[in-house]
């Protein structure tokens, strides 16, 4: 199913590309807003700015103004969260004794598994499907074999990263519970 | 420079991103980098308005020229009137 939709979107005619740009964005700036301003960290002022000014833009200009808007958020928005996820890391307590370490552990945890499941779940769906595409019977076995390693791997390492993770966790609140007791 | 000059056309009145838009022809893609650039480097500062003072749904931002600003946008706009590159372009005489 996800295999047709994207080979459709790439073997589809430039005129469908373009009717289907003008359908999205002309009757759904709104929604199309929203979804670009995900890319800002959460509380940026960016956010409530975008959406303060896009009451004020006129029907006609909407589509034009948020597909602008999409597309510098998608840019800004991205080198912004990038850059507090550095700010973040360099700030880490690698040695794991505050709480912030053991919160930390527990979103990679989340997030490794997250990824894993994501990323292994469809595509382990796809092979048993049968691949969703037309192929010959030599490409096919190939190509279930590389599906199957990549879903495999996927859902291996994210495993692997939640398990060393919540052990890392785990180890961060000994450390947090022996200081307290020390300090008592 | 047409940001700027959008800007000096009311150098003490607060502005808001969209109108700065259609008056400078910029869009909103390239002004905004331009705006944020103008408050980091203390030439605007900015504020909100709630929408209980405005009538309006959501909060709205305002950007308003400091002294800092002025001085560097003049001097911006004065040195940009004898430049090959902008006369004629910018709709000064």
């Amino acid at each position: 199913m996800m295999n047709e939709l994207i080979n459709e979107a790439f073997t589809a005619p430039i005129w469908t590309k373009a009717f289907a740009a003008v359908v999205i964005f002309g009757l759904a700036p709104y929604p199309v807003l929203r979804l670009s301003l995900l890319f800002w960290p959460k509380g940026h002022d960016r956010h409530e700015e975008y959406l303060g000014e896009f009451e004020h833009v006129s029907y006609a200009k909407r589509p034009i103004w948020v597909a602008d808007v999409a597309a510098r958020s998608v840019i800004d928005g991205t080198t912004i969260r990038a850059r507090a996820i550095k700010t973040r890391m360099s700030e880490f307590n690698w040695h794991g004794s505050t709480r912030s370490s053991s919160r930390t552990a527990r979103t990679v945890a989340i997030g490794a598994a997250a990824v894993g499941v994501s990323v292994g779940l469809p595509a382990l769906a796809i092979d048993r499907s049968g691949g969703g595409t037309v192929q010959t019977s030599e490409s096919g076995s190939g190509g279930d074999i590389i599906l199957l390693v990549v879903a495999g791997a996927a859902i291996g390492v994210s495993l692997l990263l939640a398990i060393a993770s919540v052990a890392w966790s785990a180890r961060a609140r000994r450390a947090r519970r022996a200081a307290t007791r020390t300090d008592a | 420079m047409r940001v700027a000059i959008a800007m000096l056309a009311d150098p003490m009145g607060r502005q808001y991103g969209y109108a700065l838009s259609q008056t400078s022809h910029v869009r909103s893609g390239v002004l905004y980098p331009i705006l944020d650039r103008m408050l980091e480097d203390g030439w605007v500062t900015d504020e909100w308005e709630m929408p209980e003072e405005s009538g309006a749904k959501r909060p709205r931002r305002y950007y308003t020229l400091t002294d800092l600003g002025r001085r560097e946008l003049g001097a911006v706009a004065a040195s940009a009137k004898t430049d090959p590159r902008f006369v004629g372009r910018l709709g000064w005489a």
